[in-house]
Formats: structure tokens, C-alpha cells, sequence
């Protein structure tokens, strides 16, 4: 398994060709997908096509950081003419007439698309299994599920189906499976990657990221793909022009805050530990561990999905069988048109949100419910100013537990919620977090650990990952 | 507690039909998501609209230009029925 930063050099060096890479990971791909079923779409022509294109520019002495690696995407994020299904009957047949900004920045360095990854319905869950094309399954064992709802894009990294892959993060999306996987997640500030071309869960929510070998590697994506877009109005130009500038600093003098309300009950014995053990490793090295309090967690998660599934019942909306998307046979008037097509097009997890989000943002629940849960977000965000006044990052579990079993918790979806807790606040924040593996527990799966940083930070998360990564002993996926 | 009458009306306003026969299972879930989401009830923080405007980081609003788009082909190939460029739904006036 190579990271991006080893391939680039190869490719430099004319060790392998850009279409050797790309067939190496394609026939991996291939022969995997039966049982890890990362990919949806596996796009072995355009692939190819792209590493041609990618091999002149390297002759020519143009390659750029990711010219001619392979990567894949997110199926929720529009490349042009490829099917993009956000996993769902409801987009089984669409195919986007636009790039995504983020794929748009890719195409000007060069980077190859090996093809689309699976993932939660609409990117709604934590484990991958709501997919309508079936759940993907974890490369560390392929009876636990990936974790999600970027679950294929995590599950193609640590499977070694692609360099490294786009996800999207609403409340954990990116990091809690890249956690589960034993890979590296990053969750950028809300507004540093333009979201548009990223199918709509949670508008002031979502957030495209990478998911990779390394820090140092979603540090290279992240350059790629962020900065400010017209067609983004909450995008950014952060004013950072390399995300992997502090990488080899000193963590010497920095503090580190640890919240309490992360390491109490709920939160497995083993992923404590391990999260400890990587907070002792940043101690060794000079760094100040300032135990903090987030009081406001326990309503993390109820906040939340208000949130979450308010702005989701509103995004959703277009879905009406008529413009794009499913559409039932027969309908006899254009209300049932709409009903039905939406019924039967959207998953069982998809309803119950659409449902939850309605019932908050009605007359009569509103206030108790919608302006509740925007209260406590801002109440989370006067709690992480004033720890990030006082310390440089936060360190906290990705995930209460290690990947669970493929049909545990499935039928209950108030145990999934409940699972987001160590993930949301960031979202619910807009600050950047990344995770990266920290151990792993008695049957080898992946353990992970967080760190987060102040808004535009991202250079600084990267940094501290970076330093653990570059003593910690990864035990690759066993598949 | 959810009713079935409570679900129709959330089913009408976010346009699903659920059939009948499957309401109560969507309600039970339902009652059980949003004893959830009573939590945030104990809760006793106030909502400044006035502070989340400004904790919103938009950038400056682009142009309100006209701009050609020349790809009506690919919209109308995404849509599942269309005749002459044109959505097809079922009558909506008689």
C-alpha cells in the first residue's frame, strides 16, 4: 500500500506509467469489489483514458501533486456524464451534466477516477448498509460494515482499490469510517471545498474531504480542492496555499485539550485506551494535556439530527419524479405523481429523516424543536472558541466503538444516532478534524483518534496527525 | 406518542404516500426518534438570529448575470418522461 506522496515519485521517476497504476488498481478493484463492494460504478475506459492523458502531461514535464493518481469518488459528488446514484433507486439512472467544483480542481491537475464509491442512502447513516446496492463490507473484516456513510470510499483506501478517495462529512461521515477502517480522514472547515456538485444532505452541514493513506496525503488532496467558488456562496478563500506547510514541526509547547464528557460512559474501555495511549505519545513530546469540558454534549446528538434532517426534508423536496430521478408507473394525478415516486424511491432511512426534518420545521414544533437545536449549535460554538482560545487542538475518540457486525444495530435507528455522538459537534461547529488510526482492539479492528482545530486550522490537524502517524505501526486490512 | 393521524398529516407535508398497512411501523419509529429528540427539551439555551448570521461564513454573492447553458439534451435525458423538450406529468387542470 503506497501513499500519494510514494506513487508521485514513482510516476516522476518513470518507475511505472500512469496506466500501469491505473490497471493495477482497476484489477485489483475488480477482483475485490465481489466482496468488499466499495465501488458502484467501476469506470475502467474513462480511467484509462484519464491515465493516458496523465502520462503526456508527465512527459512533458507538467505533473502536478496528483497528476495521474488514481483515486475514487464519493458516489454523492457529480462527475460529468457518470452515473452518480447517491446510492439510492431514487438517482439509479442519473447521470450528472456537470462537474463538481472539487472534481473540476482535479481535472486541472490530472488525477485519475477509478470509479464511484458506495455509501449510506444520501449519505444518511453510520454504517453503508442503507445503500440500495447493497452494503459495503470492511476490509479488516468483511462480516463488520465500513462504517459510513463514506463506508466505500473508506473500505477502497484500506482495501487498496484506489490511492485515496473523495467523501462527504455531515456528522462524522468521513471520519468515523475512516476510523473504522483503519485509514485517514479529514473533515476540512465548513467552506474551505466548495460543495457545489455535492448531492445536498445538510447545507450548512456538508463538507467534501479526503480520505487517504496519510495526513500527509489529504493534505495534498485538500490543496487540490479547496478554495473559494462562485457557484459556493459559503465557500472560502482561506488564504492557506499548502495545507501540508507545519507538517515536521515541533508539537513541543502545544496544548491539547481533552474534553471529559468524550471518555465517559458509552465509550468502549478499548477505544478509551487507545485514544490515551496517542494522547501520552504527544505528551512524550513536549506537548501540555489540558483536560476542558463541552457541557453541551449530551444534547450533541438530538441537536443534531434536528438539524440535519430539517435541512434535508427542504433539499429533498426536488425529488418529484418529474425533472430527474425515480418515477412510479401510472400515476393518475400529479400529486400522487410526486407521493408515490417518493415513497418508492427513497429508503426506509431516507423517509424517517424527511419525516423528522418535517416534523420539526412545523407550525407548532418549530420553536420547541428547530430553534432549540440552533440554540444548543451555538451554544457548541462559544464552547470550542473558548477551548481553542486556550489550546491549540482537541483530541477526542472518532468513534465510541470499533465496526460493528453488518446486521447489529441496523433495525434500530435510535442506536445509530446515538453512535454520532463523538463526530456531530465538529459539523454543528464548522471546524476542521481529522482522524487517523490509534490502535486497534482484541480482534484487530481499527481504533481512531481526533484532532480538531480552530475554523482554517486545517494545516495544524494535519500537522499533529502526521507526527502520530510517523511512529504509529499501521496492521494493514487483511483482505 | 405519535398517531397515525399525526403521520398523515407529516406524510402530506412531505409528500410521501405511505401505504396504510405500513403507517404504524413508521410511527412507532417515529415516536421512538423524536423521544430522542425531546432531549434537547432540557435544554435552556436562548437563539440569537442576529449571532448565527454571523457565525455563517458567506462570501460576497456572485453576479446576477445571464448565462447561456447549452445543455437541454442532458436535462431532458435525465428526466424519466419527456416529449418535445418538454417534462411530461399528468393533467393537472381538466
Amino acid at each position: 500500500m503506497k501513499t500519494i506522496k510514494e506513487l508521485r515519485g514513482m510516476l516522476d521517476k518513470k518507475e511505472v506509467s500512469s496506466v500501469e497504476l491505473t490497471k493495477e488498481y482497476l484489477d485489483r478493484a475488480d477482483s475485490l469489489n465481489g466482496e468488499v463492494n466499495a465501488y458502484i460504478t467501476i469506470s475502467r475506459d474513462e480511467a484509462l483514458d484519464e491515465a493516458e492523458r496523465a502520462d503526456k502531461k508527465i512527459a512533458e514535464g507538467g505533473a502536478l501533486p496528483l497528476t495521474g493518481i488514481p483515486l475514487a469518488v464519493k458516489d454523492n459528488i457529480c462527475i460529468e456524464g457518470v452515473r452518480t446514484t447517491c446510492a439510492s433507486k431514487m438517482l439509479e439512472n442519473f447521470k450528472p451534466i456537470y462537474n463538481a467544483t472539487a472534481i473540476e480542481k482535479l481535472n486541472e491537475q490530472g488525477a485519475v477516477y477509478l470509479g464511484k464509491t458506495n455509501m449510506d442512502e444520501f449519505a444518511m447513516g453510520g454504517s453503508s448498509q442503507t445503500s440500495y446496492f447493497g452494503g459495503p463490507k470492511n476490509p479488516y473484516d468483511t462480516e463488520r460494515v465500513p462504517g459510513g456513510s463514506s463506508g466505500g470510499s473508506a473500505a477502497a483506501v484500506a482495501a487498496d482499490m484506489c490511492a485515496a478517495a473523495l467523501g462527504s462529512d455531515t456528522g462524522g461521515s468521513i471520519r468515523q469510517p475512516s476510523s473504522f477502517c483503519g485509514v485517514t480522514g479529514l473533515k476540512p472547515t465548513y467552506g474551505t471545498v466548495s460543495r457545489y456538485g455535492l448531492i445536498a444532505f445538510a447545507s450548512s452541514l456538508d463538507q467534501i474531504g479526503p480520505i487517504a493513506n496519510s495526513a500527509e496525503d489529504c493534505g495534498i488532496i485538500l490543496n487540490a480542492i479547496a478554495g473559494r467558488d462562485r457557484h459556493d456562496q459559503t465557500s472560502r478563500d482561506t488564504g492557506v496555499s499548502d495545507y501540508t506547510s507545519l507538517i515536521g514541526e515541533s508539537v513541543k509547547g502545544k496544548k491539547i485539550a481533552m474534553p471529559k464528557e468524550f471518555f465517559g460512559e458509552g465509550i468502549d474501555d478499548e477505544v478509551k485506551e487507545s485514544v490515551f495511549a496517542a494522547a501520552k505519545f504527544f505528551e512524550e513530546n513536549g506537548a501540555e494535556l489540558v483536560e476542558v469540558s463541552i457541557p453541551t454534549l449530551k444534547y450533541a446528538v438530538s441537536s443534531y439530527y434536528l438539524l440535519a434532517c430539517a435541512e434535508a426534508s427542504s433539499n429533498l423536496a426536488r425529488y418529484d419524479g418529474v425533472k430527474y430521478g425515480y418515477r412510479t408507473e401510472d400515476a393518475e394525478s400529479f400529486d400522487e405523481l410526486i407521493k408515490r415516486s417518493r415513497y418508492e424511491g427513497f429508503g426506509r432511512e431516507v423517509k424517517r429523516r424527511i419525516l423528522l426534518g418535517t416534523y420539526a420545521l412545523s407550525s407548532g414544533y418549530y420553536d420547541a424543536y428547530y430553534k432549540k437545536a440552533m440554540a444548543v449549535r451555538q451554544q457548541f460554538i462559544k464552547e470550542h472558541k473558548s477551548i481553542f482560545e486556550k489550546c491549540d487542538v482537541m483530541l477526542t475518540p472518532t468513534a465510541p466503538t470499533v465496526a460493528y457486525k453488518c446486521d447489529e444495530n441496523i433495525d434500530d435507528p435510535v442506536k445509530m444516532y446515538l453512535a454520532d455522538i463523538c463526530t456531530v459537534t465538529s459539523n454543528m461547529v464548522g471546524i476542521p478534524t481529522v482522524s487517523t488510526p490509534c490502535g486497534y482492539d482484541k480482534n484487530g479492528m481499527p481504533i481512531g483518534v481526533s484532532i480538531s482545530a480552530n475554523h482554517f486550522e486545517d494545516a495544524k490537524v494535519i500537522q499533529f496527525a502526521d507526527c502520530f502517524e510517523k511512529q504509529f505501526s499501521k496492521q494493514a486490512a487483511r483482505i | 406518542m405519535i398517531t397515525k393521524e399525526q403521520l398523515n398529516l407529516l406524510c402530506e407535508l412531505s409528500k410521501l404516500r405511505i401505504p396504510e398497512e405500513k403507517l404504524e411501523g413508521y410511527a412507532k419509529e417515529m415516536e421512538d426518534i423524536i423521544g430522542l429528540m425531546d432531549t434537547i427539551g432540557e435544554s435552556d439555551f436562548e437563539y440569537d438570529p442576529i449571532d448565527m448570521s454571523r457565525a455563517v461564513p458567506f462570501g460576497e454573492l456572485r453576479d446576477d448575470a445571464d448565462e447561456v447553458f447549452g445543455n437541454m439534451r442532458g436535462i431532458v435525458e435525465n428526466s424519466p418522461k419527456t416529449r418535445e423538450n418538454q417534462f411530461v406529468v399528468p393533467k393537472v387542470v381538466d
